[in-house]
């Protein structure tokens, strides 16, 4: 009987902290095709930084991005093949349009979304001292609501 | 003969409407400075929305905005993140929910070119500005400056900025900027309140 009971606990044990795992690890991006994820957006980049919001669109085979800052000028466009595992960018802000940096940016976009898709909504490159931060932002409050007085 | 006087009178008006036309738009232009210029303060709430191109989608934030003769002006997203640019003179400060950060003008160009666009867009004193061609028209029972720039690092980053006035106050209602790529943010300002006093603190940078 009681080996019955601890053998039961620890079944239940074992399928809790799986489902806790399950849990932590939900995606953070948009998954189905047509999907759409907003978030506002943080990248470090040594003393310096950029912030402002980030859009995201499923469109089948390819992750879209707009990245722009709070007043709604763009940094930089981009899309991630989820079958090449490959970051393009675009139509990117002169400040930023350096080749050296594009390459940086390139790979630490690609890891990026590698842990959004683990349910982590930030990566910090320390060999180029970045940080990148997507919060997200609950479809409700990104429409169009009256600002309270 | 009297070909040639009917003529005559047809190019007579049409030389009397174009000549009104223009001077219309000159009163428009002198009423839009003199409102800016008598705008000792000004509160307002915007909707900010920023269209994106190549996703197709759009992303609204809203927040506060308060301006006070000759260089103040605070400008605050409330809503869906926060974050607030507050210029005092040649003190931009920057505050986010990460750090805050305060910049001089004086030693930073960008800085110094983006206060000022943003002061001069919001109370329409772009219109005499050197830096752009403007084209002013009457269009929907309001007036519209399109502003093109022409230099060239704002060239770089806007096709055009478009101004709306509201033709009886003669301040802006809504500010389009339109980028190069095709995005487009825009900028309604609404419950907007004037010559109201403001606490000098809401511009304090420390």
């Amino acid at each position: 009987m009681r080996s019955t009971i601890r053998c039961f606990l620890c079944v239940s044990t074992l399928i809790f902290l799986l489902n806790i795992a399950t849990l932590s690890a939900q995606s953070l991006l948009p998954e189905q095709e047509g999907q759409r994820a907003r978030f506002s957006a943080y990248i470090e980049i040594r003393d310096a930084y950029l912030s402002g919001g980030c859009m995201l669109l499923n469109d089948g085979n390819l992750l879209k991005g707009a990245v722009f800052n709070d007043f709604g000028i763009s940094y930089f466009d981009f899309s991630y093949h989820f079958l090449k595992d490959k970051v393009k960018l675009h139509d990117v802000q002169k400040m930023m349009n350096k080749w050296y940096l594009k390459k940086i940016l390139k790979k630490d976009l690609k890891a990026l979304i590698h842990n959004m898709r683990e349910g982590l909504p930030e990566y910090r490159d320390e060999k180029y001292r970045l940080y990148f931060k997507l919060t997200p932002i609950p479809e409700s409050e990104t429409e169009d609501a009256d600002i309270e007085e | 003969m009297r070909n040639k006087l009917i003529l005559f009178c047809g190019m007579m008006c049409l030389a009397l409407t174009l000549s009104a036309q223009t001077q219309s738009k000159e009163a428009i232009r002198a009423k839009i400075n003199k409102a800016a210029q008598e705008m000792r303060t000004m509160q307002c709430d915007f909707t900010q929305t920023k269209y994106s191109k190549m996703l197709n989608d759009q992303m609204v934030s809203k927040g506060r905005m308060c301006y006070k003769q000759k260089n103040m002006l605070r400008w605050e997203y409330v809503s869906p993140y926060t974050y607030t640019f507050i210029l005092n003179d040649t003190q931009v400060l920057l505050k986010n929910e990460h750090r805050n950060d305060i910049i001089d003008t004086k030693q930073n160009k960008m800085f110094k070119e983006i206060a000022r666009i943003m002061m001069n867009s919001v109370i329409g004193k772009c219109l005499d500005d050197k830096e752009y061609k403007v084209e002013l028209v009457p269009e929907a029972g309001e007036w519209v400056a399109r502003l093109t720039p022409l230099k060239k690092n704002m060239k770089q980053m806007f096709q055009k900025i478009i101004l709306h006035f509201d033709m009886k106050k003669a301040w802006v209602t809504k500010v389009e900027l339109q980028e190069k790529k095709g995005d487009r943010t825009v900028i309604v300002l609404k419950n907007v309140r004037t010559n109201h006093e403001i606490d000098n603190k809401m511009f304090s940078v420390r």
